[in-house]
């Protein structure tokens, strides 16, 4: 009779432990703070990411779980974020979003043995430090900077141009590669200097610019920034033309600038949510009331690419799921993509956007 | 009464027939029959013992055992429900759920075990019950937890959702605070130009109070989102249910405020804001909601220390039933305790008893027959034994029975007797074996002594006493230490080595004496020489035979004085001789004899060039000197080199290579020629010494040699005879030293034909020598080749159709130019190939 019970006990311990066993998938990027908004779209698109291939049984037969860290866009903080995620368990982690915070918990996740597919980091350097667990859904600055460059160019050549950035890793980076792409093309800029980020009025920038007589500014930077720059340019009846890159993706943009922001124009990878893929999950994110514009889909991308490579290696080993990431190719909401060995997408379509009536629209 | 004593007379004859042995059976076998008794006895008590100890055993010491690990099983299990409770994670409750389980399980088996073992006499039903009750208990307990876990894992949901909401609502607020503060300063800017128009200055103002109407909604809903987020923390972990009641009014206040804010905030948000509001609300209130977990939870919390309380008291059932069962097994045990006891007192008494009568027994046996009529006669036997073996021979003897003692009586008598013939013949044997060894011993040419084992004399003969303590005789008795005999014989003198140190000449004898080795010999006062030869005898003494060899000493001296002076002359003749010669002869590998034979040999012949003229005026002992200095550092040259110096005619000196050793021909040349150059450059140094002893002109030698067959051997008669070489050759080589300008060393073709390879040649022509019929061609010695710069030596190739020898340092300018003119002809022949 006690051993009837004995072993009755043992199989409800095994399918217990079985039953148990959940993957847990780390999401980290600014949740908080001036880029909360970017923070929020990752956040989301990989929540839903999540729960659509959860419900479909998840991967290998187990649950997703995810876990958020908040690493307010700070490289120290993305660090202890990176080491939390890490302790926690997780085995992939979606993220960061600002170089700044990628490139340093890269190392912490290349000394854990954890996975990390960024959906907007965009600085080359996270992906040339040889670090193999790394792996990006987006685009590099070094062509985001060629074609901007050739836009500046081709555009407003017999102008006066001038290149500001605001000293991060993105930012700096960003107008660095722009600014070399416009001398290579035989134009040279009127100013080329840093702006303080996280203040509340750029005024006197904006009246520095006027005064040099400035008719187009390149800003390496975020949003907030950007459109509190073109408020105060607005404001004082100054018509310089703004030009930005991928960090000015949300509609808080439009929020902070109010009217100003119209014709402000900036460059991103073509727009996912036009993809016949992405149509019924961006159907889904509008019925919540969130429009999924910016990174929404390349995190929801990433989590995909991950779940497929899993499936094909048939593993949760680290090893198996980058080799099997470098040798196949995903069907996401991104369309069909593919990595090359550094962990970068093998195909960059960037493309120009303007701000109209409070949401951005491709360039005609 | 005249039967029975009839009867013992005739069982006392009876015995008496039987002899010892039937009587010592009879009384054994009586003792033996009374040990069986006893043994059997004992035997039969300890299966007794043995009967009760398995029945302890086996019936009721498993059952009591059986019971102790109930007990203990059972306290186990009523100390797991707390830890069932204590759980905080799924994965701990599963671990410690399965613990308990089995604990459980394992008291089940127990229990089962125990009703086995045992036959109804223990009281089980109490117990069962109690295990029933108790597991329906833990399994409540179980799933209360799981409950419990459940609504914790639901509460950490629900707090999750509320800080994405909070998190999520503060965002959406966030951007018109950022505006706002953006156009702060313009505002104040304005403010304080007072230059503007006052059209302007309105206008500002008025966007300023749009400005702030747009914006003080934000700020109040940013309080009142902060409000509720805190309102609902606090409901996560109010303490008591009358808490939660407590937080809950203020939340709905703060809830309704926010929804009003929600109405004024900017349109493009304000459908998402009132999502996050609607969220709010659902964690506020309904099903879903964080007050209703936190309820959920107080219920389960409360559910657990019911279903504690009452583990408790099923747990004290248990283990009050369990314990009560023990004491039964104890009881058990103790009467099983005292039944063993008392079998083995029984059992105890019944050994003891036959023990006792089985010892006295063998007591009256022993004491009445024994003692009495076998060993007091057996004693009387043993001491005459005793008594013959110690040597007593006259010692009485028990008288002869008809018994075995009796009988071992009277061959003990027989025996004694024998021993007494016996003894006396052994007596007269020794003494005549001593009288033998003493006649051998005295008979002998040499001094006898034997030492025992403490160094003490037992045996001499008379030749040992006469020989070396002469006038001592008398001393000598056998027992007297070696060490006092030696001592006083060093002391009278009789030890030439002993003289003046007795003492350290008595410790070396001593230890020769006990270290003995090889025969040594000893020098005796009266100038005698003694050999003593010690050797140590098995038996742990010293023999020691003193030989007298004063006669063979005095020959071995008188040998090896004639000796010594041949070896005296023998090295006077020496300086006669060539060492060479001197050591084949002496070493006997050559014969003093009449013989010759012919060896190619290079001689070689030095003279001082006008040697009478420049000692013509010298006095005759400066003259010796100067000479014999001359031939002396010649001679060691040549030693050095291997000449053999055949003879000194004046100041001249005959050498030659190849006899008596030889290296070879070609070595042998060589070896003389660098002579040769190692006595010029030998001379040209003397000549700084011979200046200061007062002669002018320098001394200039001239050297001929020349290599031919010669006949070489030991010249001359019988008595007389010289080693020394003979032939043309030897001619000739006088001849070339003539030649020699002085200071020179000429040498003829034969010996340059030897050396060309090594020494540097000058060829000088050729010389006409009596008794040879051709000329001789002769050359001068430079020196060795190695010595000479590059520059200076000579050009020499030899190859087949082809030969060069070119000496530029000799040649006059004249000759130079025709030998380049020939050389400068050859090289255009050499560039024309053959055939053109």
């Amino acid at each position: 009779m006690h051993r009837v019970i004995a072993i009755a006990i043992l199989v409800l311990v095994a399918v217990f432990s079985s039953a148990r066993a959940e993957v847990l998938i780390g999401v980290s990027s600014a949740l908080t703070g001036r880029l909360a908004w970017f923070g929020e779209q990752g956040q989301r698109g990989a929540e839903m990411a999540v729960a659509d291939i959860n419900a479909k049984g998840g991967v290998l037969g187990q649950q997703m779980r995810l876990i958020t860290a908040d690493d307010f866009c700070d490289p120290e903080q993305a660090v202890a974020a990176a080491q939390k995620l890490v302790g926690d368990g997780v085995v992939l982690v979606v993220g960061h979003y600002c170089s700044g915070a990628s490139i340093p918990a890269s190392k912490v996740y290349e000394a854990a043995g954890v996975l990390q597919i960024s959906p907007g980091s965009t600085n080359p350097l996270l992906t040339e430090q040889g670090r193999a667990n790394v792996f990006r859904v987006i685009g590099r600055d070094d062509a985001q900077g060629i074609v901007a460059g050739n836009y500046l160019a081709e555009n407003w050549s017999d102008k006066r141009i001038a290149i500001l950035h605001d000293g991060t890793t993105y930012g700096r980076g960003l107008a660095d590669e722009t600014r070399k792409q416009l001398n290579k093309r035989g134009v040279v800029e009127a100013i080329y200097e840093e702006y303080t980020p996280a203040k509340n009025d750029y005024s006197a920038e904006i009246a520095s610019l006027k005064a040099a007589n400035i008719a187009v500014a390149y800003v390496g930077g975020y949003h907030a920034e950007v459109a509190l720059m073109v408020r105060a340019a607005r404001d004082r009846g100054y018509t310089v033309q703004l030009v930005s890159g991928d960090g000015m993706a949300t509609e808080e943009f439009a929020l902070i600038a109010g009217p100003a922001a119209e014709g402000t124009i900036f460059t991103f990878p073509a727009d996912a949510r036009r993809n016949p893929e992405a149509a019924s999950v961006v159907e889904r994110f509008r019925a919540e009331n969130f429009e999924p514009a910016g990174y929404t889909l390349f995190s929801y991308a990433a989590v995909q690419a991950w779940s497929q490579a899993v499936e094909k290696a048939g593993s949760l080993k680290l090893q198996a799921v980058i080799a099997s990431l470098r040798g196949n190719q995903f069907d996401t909401v991104l369309g069909r993509i593919d990595f090359d060995d550094k962990g970068d997408l093998t195909t960059q379509n960037w493309a120009w956007y303007v701000w109209r009536g409070g949401e951005y629209v491709p360039v005609e | 009464m005249q039967t029975s004593v009839a009867g013992l007379f005739r069982l006392a004859e009876m015995l008496e027939r039987l002899g010892i042995r039937g009587r010592l059976l009879l009384a054994f076998f009586g003792i033996s029959a009374l040990a069986v008794l006893a043994t059997v006895a004992a035997l039969y008590a300890f299966l007794q013992v043995g009967d009760v100890v398995d029945r302890i055993t086996t019936d009721r010491v498993p059952s009591a055992l059986a019971s102790l690990q109930l007990s203990r099983q059972a306290e186990r299990v009523a100390a797991a429900a707390p830890s069932v409770l204590a759980a905080t994670s799924r994965a701990q409750h599963n671990e410690v759920s399965a613990a308990v389980a089995l604990e459980m399980s394992r008291l089940e088996a127990l229990r089962t075990d125990l009703r086995d073992a045992t036959l109804g006499t223990v009281p089980l039903a109490e117990i069962e019950e109690a295990a029933i009750v108790l597991r329906r208990n833990l399994k409540e307990l179980d799933s209360l937890v799981v409950a419990r876990l459940d609504v914790v894992a639901r509460k950490e949901e629900l707090l999750n959702r509320l800080a994405a909401t909070t998190t999520g609502s503060q965002r959406l607020v966030a951007t018109g605070i950022l505006v706002m503060d953006s156009r702060l300063p313009q505002w104040r800017a304005v403010a304080a130009d007072t230059s503007l128009s006052p059209d302007r200055r309105a206008a500002a103002m008025a966007d300023l109070v749009q400005a702030i109407a747009a914006y003080i909604p934000q700020q109040k809903a940013q309080r009142e989102i902060s409000a509720v987020n805190d309102a609902l923390v606090k409901v996560a972990n109010a303490p008591t249910p009358g808490d939660l009641a407590l937080i809950l009014f203020p939340l709905r206040r703060s809830l309704t405020a926010l929804e009003k804010a929600s109405m004024e905030i900017d349109e493009k948000l304000r459908t998402r804001f009132r999502q996050r509001v609607d969220e709010f609300k659902g964690l506020t209130d309904g099903e879903d909601s964080i007050p209703k977990a936190r309820e959920d939870e107080f219920a389960v919390l409360a559910q657990g220390e019911r279903l504690l309380a009452e583990n408790n008291r099923l747990s004290r059932n248990l283990t009050a039933g369990v314990d009560r069962l023990v004491a039964t097994a104890d009881q058990e045990i103790a009467a099983s305790g005292r039944e063993a006891a008392l079998v083995q007192r029984y059992g105890t008494a019944v050994v003891l008893g036959s023990a006792f009568l089985s010892l006295l027994s063998s007591v009256l046996v022993v004491w009445l027959y024994v003692d009495r009529s076998l060993l007091a006669r057996l004693g009387a036997v043993s001491q005459g034994m005793l008594a013959i073996a110690g040597g007593d021979l006259r010692a009485p003897l028990p008288a002869a029975g008809s018994d075995e003692i009796g009988r071992m009586a009277e061959a003990l008598s027989l025996f004694r007797d024998t021993a007494v013939e016996v003894e006396e013949k052994n007596l007269r044997d020794v003494e005549e074996a001593r009288q033998r060894l003493v006649d051998a011993i005295e008979s002998i040419s040499e001094g006898f002594a034997l030492y025992d084992r403490e160094d003490r004399l037992v045996l001499s003969n008379s030749r040992y006493r006469e020989l070396l303590y002469a006038g001592l005789e008398a001393e000598l008795t056998p027992g007297t230490a070696f060490e006092e005999i030696i001592r006083r014989s060093a002391e009278r003198g009789y030890i030439r080595d002993a003289e003046g140190r007795v003492d350290e000449w008595v410790a070396e004898r001593l230890w020769l004496h006990r270290n003995p080795g090889e025969p040594w010999v000893q020098r005796r006062g009266d100038g005698r020489w003694i050999m003593i030869s010690e050797r140590r005898i098995s038996a742990g003494g010293t023999v020691a035979v003193y030989s007298d060899i004063t006669e063979l000493k005095q020959r071995e001296e008188n040998l090896a004085e004639k000796s010594t002076a041949l070896e005296a002359l023998s090295s006077k003749l020496a300086k006669y001789l060539a060492p060479q010669v001197y050591s084949s002869i002496f070493t006997g590998r050559q014969d003093v004899r009449i013989a010759s034979q012919r060896k190619k040999l290079t001689i070689c012949f030095s003279d001082i060039a006008g040697f009478t003229e420049t000692t013509d005026k010298m006095e005759s002992e400066d003259l010796t000197q100067l000479l014999n200095h001359y031939l002396t550092e010649m001679s060691k040259i040549a030693s050095d080199h291997g000449a053999t110096i055949d003879k000194y005619v004046g100041d001249a000196i005959l050498m030659f290579f190849g006899d008596p050793e030889t290296r070879g021909v070609k070595e042998d040349a060589l070896a003389c020629v660098q002579m040769a150059l190692a006595m010029q450059k030998r001379i040209s140094e003397l000549t700084e010494v011979w200046r200061d002893m007062g002669i002018e002109t320098p001394l200039r030698c001239r050297i001929g040699i020349h290599t031919d067959y010669c006949t070489v051997g030991n010249f001359g008669s019988e008595d007389r005879m010289d080693y020394t070489i003979i032939g043309g050759a030897v001619n000739l080589a006088s001849r070339l030293e003539q030649e020699a300008a002085p200071g020179a060393i000429i040498i003829s073709y034969e010996t340059f034909a030897q050396v060309k390879d090594t020494i540097d040649c000058e060829e000088m022509g050729h010389v006409q020598v009596k008794g040879i019929a051709y000329p001789v061609a002769t050359y001068r010695v430079i020196d060795l080749k190695a010595n000479l710069a590059d520059a200076c030596r000579g050009v020499r190739t030899e190859l087949p159709h082809f030969r060069l020898e070119l000496e530029p340092e000799l040649m006059s300018a004249d000759e130079r130019g025709g030998a380049a003119t020939a050389l400068r002809d050859a090289l255009d022949r050499l560039s024309h190939k053959p055939g053109q």
